[in-house]
């Protein structure tokens, strides 16, 4: 599935960036603080806001993990983030299930805070609305393929046959139907990796966090894993947060992507808008490498007239993506008209409007 | 450059001038060096110790009674029930379990084994080893998993622990006896309790070794879905760390086999007690049976705590599994055809096994189906998974069926008694008369003793006590550090005010002459074997067998060809005391990385100058941590000496032990155990050097 389908999935919210704005989210995080070293409060209290992470290092010998990040996560979207490694991106999502203890902020989920929840409800949270998939799969090696798989199920304290059922049940779903009695190390990267997912998938979390899932798999079979999340996540439509460092990677997969830097957001958007409006030369860095004609929409790069004559020219869509039209616009010999969704025209592009577009140094 | 030079140059010179200086005032000196009696008179270490004892005698009594008691319970049952089962049952129940885990070799060991205690009439020894060594190993691993579970829990705890397993680990097997024999007096209960605690370090150690080394995301994984700490310890950690925590319970039988059998010297008995017997009476084929019998045991448990501990390899699908040879000859038609044959019998059993098993577990099955259907397939899954231990269970119950209701195994029969003390006796017999083998012999004797042994103990007893004692506190601060020097000092002090500077000196000539001995032999053997492959090959089992044996079994080869003196004590040790010598040097010098002797190679230089020149200089750093190895074994060892005729302090502990004088036991303990520390950290503080040279 392409992120141009995606987006049909979900309509944009202009206001999504702005915590205060919008009904309940999913997940929402308010001012998320980490900070590592002997007195993290303190040093956060007496902090100049001005500095930079390498200064407080050096000033407090403390390293600051995530600051001050907020975002949300609607219902059912993948919210990425993607980051350079030592970026504060692991450190940010073991905030939200409190593997890692926050500093300051709060995360709510559903609305309710994480950050003041008592260790007998953060582990029902655990238990029950969120799981994990990790980057070396965190398999248990001394478990079998489907007590690695019914592991949550066993730790809520279901009984064994309902967990075998459920876990049989989710192995079919990755495809590893077969290899239950197996042991992790007799399965390839890949298929681990699916035992990962089939574990987080076991206990029907409303939420799945993916902590750079496939980066230790090789290229083409990453490709096949995003592929089939990709499919999965349109039949079960979980709420996703998914790590990488893979900027590719990331619009691929990603509704909304932040993109992290030092432990600082430097930009939440969706992959069109990065890649068309890149905030700081960090993030135009990484959109350089991006086949743009996959990422840009028409109505992105077009040049808006109201009542020209373009009638009998040939007709697209606003939020079509340009590499859908390149054997149209080729050839046309006359601008293709773009109409929004419902139908009114709002504006023309041709030829050269889309060549100039797709060349990333523009 | 060159004035470090000069200063290298005028410290040696020093060093040989006060050598010299020394030599000549030895050697003017007609009386032994004694200790000031204005300090030794006074301190009444001795006194003090035995008054203790009579004190805690008297007050605590009750207390170590109901422990001492408790264990002896339990032990006598244990006792009674390997003594009085029916041997084949008892043989069985090693036989299975080798079988379950190494396979037919293990199991034909295990058979062997047994067999071997029963036909050379020491089965009931050889139960009651067992069951001292089963007792405290059970102790051991009960005690060592909690604290090594603790440990692995607190960063705190395992700091306070750590140091004191390290001097746990440096400290002689002997020393745990003294203060059990202080505590609980003299049996079998202190010698289970000195077990225990001599044991217990490995099994903390790889337990917190176990859990500490999962993966942090493998922690991560197991509390993102919510594990609390409990469900982590027993789901996670616990089962992910016993493939480690089984390689510390195979450490802890070998250590707690090594003292239950030096126990018989705190009058424990089994196997220990008749070798020992035997030595005392110069019997050398009634030692060997013992000395066989324990290596057996050794080797046995050795073997299949190891093999238990292994994860279980799966056999490619297409391939014959060979029972009994290794796998690589399947290339050989021979063994298969060997292979093809065993393999018949085992289907055979093993699918008559499995109509008896599948009977067993639908029965089962049925029983449990009361109880509602799911109940009664789990149990019926659970027998019929499980053929090979309801099998052996089946086996096993027929056979007490079978004493209970039948004629009866009973002990082990008489017919098939084959001593071979005789053979041995008469060999020996022939040897001693044999006028080759005397002059050989005599000649090994006399050299050592001669060359070796005397002048050195002359001089180390000669020299006045104070230069000893100033000399090797100055080598102590130089090589470890003020501190260190200081109490160098005061433990030599110590050691001349307890009245046994004489004594001393002699333990350290042979420890001193012993362990030159072991480099002597063991650093060509070492170089050797990491040389040729072949060699290596041929070495390895040898040293493999040396190593898992007690260190009592050395004196009974060492007896038979030199008798009892205190040249075959100092022979007796080097034995011992040669398998890390020879193996650090093999792997200091196989692990220097390939590109080290070519560079040497490519510039012309011959093996000779490369071995010289490039890989001894660089292997040094484990050359010497086996310095420091052989030397602890050798002091060790010096305890056991004294049964064919080592002398020092070894030999006072040992008659201190015999006469239960728990005081003079303990001031000649404590003197081995105060040489064992400097010696040790001297040692170490050498390899450390090295290994900063070489920017390690």
């Amino acid at each position: 599935m392409q992120p141009a389908d995606l987006h049909a999935l979900y309509p944009e919210n202009p206001d999504r960036n702005r915590p205060d704005m919008n009904p309940p989210a999913k997940i929402v995080c308010n001012h998320i603080w980490k900070i590592f070293g002997p007195n993290p409060e303190s040093t956060l209290k007496g902090l100049d806001r001005a500095l930079t992470r390498a200064q407080i290092l050096e000033q407090t010998g403390h390293v600051v993990g995530v600051r001050d990040m907020s975002f949300r996560v609607e219902q059912g979207e993948t919210f990425v983030v993607m980051g350079l490694s030592g970026s504060g991106k692991s450190t940010l999502v073991r905030c939200l299930h409190r593997l890692i203890e926050p500093t300051a902020g709060e995360v709510l989920i559903d609305g309710e805070d994480v950050t003041r929840m008592k260790e007998s409800e953060l582990i029902e949270l655990r238990r029950n609305k969120m799981s994990m998939v990790f980057q070396h799969f965190g398999l248990f090696p001394h478990r079998r393929v489907v007590d690695n798989i019914a592991f949550g199920l066993e730790i809520r304290g279901a009984g064994k046959p309902e967990r075998t059922e459920k876990a049989m049940e989710v192995l079919e779903m990755v495809g590893l139907g077969g290899w239950e009695n197996h042991y992790p190390r007799e399965l390839s990267g890949g298929m681990q990796q699916r035992v990962g997912l089939a574990r987080a998938m076991a206990v029907d979390p409303e939420i799945l966090i993916f902590d750079e899932p496939f980066s230790a798999l090789d290229p083409l079979i990453r490709r096949e894993m995003q592929d089939e999340l990709l499919s999965l996540q349109k039949r079960v439509q979980k709420t996703m947060v998914f790590i990488t460092h893979d900027f590719l990677e990331a619009i691929k997969m990603g509704d909304h992507i932040a993109i992290m830097k030092d432990g600082e957001t430097s930009q939440i958007g969706t992959p069109e808008e990065l890649v068309a409006s890149p905030a700081d030369d960090y993030v135009r860095e990484f959109t350089e490498d991006v086949p743009r004609y996959k990422v840009l929409s028409v109505g992105k790069v077009m040049k808006a007239v109201s009542s020209v004559n373009l009638n009998d020219n040939p007709v697209v869509k606003e939020s079509a993506k340009l590499d859908t039209l390149i054997d149209l616009a080729s050839d046309s010999a006359v601008p293709l008209a773009v109409v929004d969704s419902e139908g009114q025209l709002v504006g023309e592009i041709n030829q050269s409007m889309m060549l100039k577009a797709m060349n990333s140094k523009s | 450059m060159s004035l470090t030079r000069n200063l290298k140059v005028g410290f040696v010179a020093l060093c040989l001038a006060g050598f010299v200086v020394s030599l000549a005032v030895v050697s003017n000196v007609e009386e032994v060096s004694s200790f000031p009696e204005s300090i030794s008179e006074p301190f009444e270490f001795e006194q003090w110790v035995n008054d203790a004892e009579d004190w805690l005698k008297k007050n605590f009594r009750w207390f170590t009674r109901l422990i001492a008691g408790g264990i002896e319970e339990a032990l006598y049952f244990v006792e009674d029930f390997l003594a009085d089962s029916p041997w084949l049952f008892i043989l069985m129940l090693l036989v299975l379990p080798a079988l379950a885990y190494g396979g037919l070799p293990l199991a034909i060991l295990a058979l062997v084994g047994g067999m071997f205690w029963g036909a050379v009439g020491m089965w009931e020894a050889s139960m009651q080893t067992l069951a001292l060594m089963g007792m405290s190993v059970i102790l051991s691993v009960i005690f060592g998993v909690m604290l090594g579970i603790l440990c692995s829990q607190s960063d705190r705890f395992e700091a306070i622990l750590r140091p004191v397993l390290d001097t746990m680990q440096t400290m002689p097997a002997f020393v745990y006896l003294l203060p059990a024999v202080f505590f609980f007096g003299i049996g079998g209960p202190p010698a289970i309790m000195a077990t225990m605690i001599y044991a217990l370090p490995p099994v903390v150690r790889l337990t917190n070794l176990g859990i500490r080394q999962i993966s942090h995301e493998t922690i991560e994984a197991a509390s993102s879905f919510g594990a609390t700490r409990v469900q982590m310890l027993f789901k996670v950690q616990i089962p992910m760390s016993l493939p480690s925590i089984m390689l510390g319970i195979n450490q802890t039988i070998m250590m707690a086999l090594g003292l239950v059998v030096l126990a018989t010297f705190i009058g424990a008995e089994g196997l220990g007690a008749e070798v020992w017997k035997a030595i005392s009476k110069l019997k050398v084929g009634w030692s060997l049976e013992g000395g066989l019998c324990i290596v057996f045991m050794a080797i046995l448990f050795d073997r299949l705590s190891l093999a238990m501990g292994r994860p279980k390899d799966r056999i490619p699908v297409n391939s014959i599994p060979f029972h009994l040879l290794p796998q690589s000859w399947d290339a050989r038609p021979w063994a298969v055809a060997v292979e093809r044959v065993i393999g018949m019998f085992w289907n055979a059993v093993a699918s008559l096994f499995g109509l008896l098993v599948n009977g067993l577990a639908r029965a089962a099955g049925k029983v449990a189906g009361v109880f509602g259907r799911y109940r009664g397939r789990q149990v019926h899954a659970f027998i019929a998974n499980r053929l090979f231990l309801f099998g052996s269970l089946l086996f096993l119950v027929a056979m007490l069926l079978y004493e209970w209701l039948g004629p009866g195994i009973g002990a082990y029969p008489e017919s098939m008694r084959i001593g071979i003390r005789k053979p041995i006796d008469e060999a020996v017999m022939w040897l001693t008369v044999n006028p080759a083998f005397t002059a050989f012999t005599k000649g090994m004797r006399s050299v050592i003793y001669l060359y070796m042994l005397h002048p050195l103990d002359t001089y180390l007893t000669h020299l006045p006590w104070y230069v000893v004692v100033i000399v090797l506190g100055i080598v102590s601060w130089v090589s470890v550090g003020r501190n260190f020097g200081m109490a160098c000092i005061a433990l030599l002090i110590f050691i001349g005010a307890v009245d046994l500077w004489a004594e001393a000196m002699l333990t350290l000539s042979s420890v001193l002459v012993s362990v030159m001995i072991c480099f002597l032999f063991g650093l060509p053997l070492g170089i050797a074997a990491a040389t040729s492959r072949r060699f290596d090959m041929l070495l390895r089992p040898v040293l493999d067998a040396m190593q898992t044996m007690p260190s009592f079994v050395y004196l009974i080869p060492v007896l038979m060809f030199f008798g009892g003196n205190i040249v075959s004590a100092v022979i007796a040790t080097v034995v011992y005391a040669m398998p890390p010598v020879i193996r650090l040097t093999t792997l200091g010098i196989s692990q220097i990385p390939v590109t080290y002797t070519e560079v040497s190679s490519s510039f012309g230089g011959t093996t000779l100058q490369t071995l010289r020149k490039v890989r001894l200089p660089m292997a040094l750093p484990s050359i010497m941590l086996g310095l420091n190895q052989a030397v602890m074994m050798a002091l060790a060892m010096q305890v056991v000496t004294p049964l064919i005729g080592g002398g020092g302090l070894g030999r006072e502990v040992f008659n201190a032990l015999n006469t239960s004088n728990t005081g003079y036991g303990l001031a000649a303990g404590t003197g081995i155990v105060l040489l064992a520390i400097i010696l040790d950290r001297l040692s170490q503080a050498w390899t450390q050097t090295q290994r900063k040279a070489l920017g390690g």
